[in-house]
């Protein structure tokens, strides 16, 4: 008797949390809020103890792996998180109109999904001039980011050949990219200083080269 | 707060298990005494500390000890070494919650170390903890570590 009262107190109260938060009604049963009510356009954040804690774990998980290809599996854990982040990022920006030009995509990856992952943004985006003698005919893009979050306590060798982390979040950029139209190769790297094999450490460029179609169908 | 490099002379961060997983030397030891504190010296004296300060609780007589008034069986709360004070140096320690040592070997004029050792532990918990590359309980060879640490004793 006691227990069908407090089960039917729990579905009132959770219907009426439900009315107050402005989410979906679900109808009658006693079913526990899942991941799907929640709201979307709450902006919640972690604090970078616990975000570093994972990462490190993801990274020593990669690391052990007899096959030995950490910097791949770090891109491809991105790549499959970047159409979520696109989606996520696209619904709280109000604006509805769909992006076409690859200007407007970097800014949208600078202003928009930094912020999103990192509660900061890049540095502006910058152009690489494209190298004749090598064949480049179309300029590169270079996002830098000063102090990346997720490698800030990982220490970085050259010498021992210490894996680049933030290939991860390459993953995650060039499948944003891919996802929203835009088929490109993204190369990420820590700049070199004058001093040769010092790495400016922890700032990190991805450097963004497109396709020749994206600036085929944008010069018609 | 602000120690001299001057009055530090070594540093040890003791693992759970007993055994030396860092340590630092500074130039004001005299010569003669830092050829006799090799590697195997230093882990025998890490591994000797982390026994004494186990051995406390059991040195400690039972009036000077704290009981622990919350539990119903008045256990005695673990005693912990925290100074260690002799004619030429003093040797501080300050354990964690997870029975990580950090140990400091200063001249006597030196202030309260108290504080450097808590400001190690962050870097500790910080640079250490969270690098993938570092296994549990093995010795510490994290290059930015090593510079924060430096950097803490030089004004």
């Amino acid at each position: 008797m006691l227990r069908s009262l407090v089960g039917s107190e729990m579905c009132i109260r959770d219907r009426y949390q439900r009315r107050v938060h402005g989410d979906l009604l679900i109808e009658g049963s006693m079913q526990r809020r899942t991941i799907y009510d929640r709201p979307v356009r709450l902006r919640p954040e972690i604090n970078l103890s616990g975000y570093s804690f994972l990462f490190a774990e993801i990274v020593e998980y990669f690391n052990a792996k007899r096959d030995k290809n950490l910097e791949k599996n770090l891109e491809l854990l991105g790549e499959s998180m970047g159409p979520r982040i696109m989606e996520l990022a696209y619904i709280r920006e109000k604006s509805s109109k769909r992006i076409t030009k690859h200007t407007e995509i970097l800014d949208f990856l600078v202003n928009v999904i930094w912020p999103l992952l990192f509660c900061k943004r890049a540095e502006p985006i910058q152009q690489l001039v494209p190298d004749a003698s090598k064949g480049h005919k179309y300029t590169s893009y270079v996002i830098y980011d000063n102090d990346p979050p997720p490698i800030k306590y990982i220490p970085f060798d050259p010498q021992d050949k210490n894996v680049i982390c933030m290939r991860f979040v390459g993953g995650i950029v060039k499948s944003i990219l891919e996802y929203a139209g835009f088929p490109c190769k993204v190369e990420v790297m820590h700049p070199e200083t004058e001093t040769p094999n010092v790495f400016d450490y922890p700032k990190t460029a991805f450097i963004i080269d497109f396709d020749e179609s994206v600036f085929k169908r944008e010069s018609k | 707060m602000q120690i001299k490099e001057k009055q530090v002379y070594y540093l040890f961060i003791v693992s759970t298990n007993g055994g030396l997983i860092y340590d630092k030397k500074f130039s004001s030891i005299p010569l003669d005494k830092r050829e006799r504190m090799n590697s195997d010296a230093m882990m025998s004296i890490a591994s000797s500390l982390h026994t004494i300060h186990d051995l406390c609780s059991l040195i400690t007589p039972p009036s000077l000890q704290k009981l622990d008034k919350s539990s119903e069986t008045m256990i005695p709360k673990k005693v912990k070494l925290e100074t260690v004070i002799s004619d030429t140096f003093r040797l501080s320690c300050f354990e964690t919650l997870t029975g990580l040592k950090f140990i400091i070997i200063t001249s006597l004029q030196s202030p309260d170390c108290r504080p450097l050792l808590k400001q190690m532990y962050e870097l500790y918990a910080d640079y250490v903890s969270k690098d993938p590359y570092h296994p549990a309980d093995q010795p510490i060879k994290n290059a930015t570590f090593e510079r924060l640490v430096t950097a803490l004793f030089t004004d």
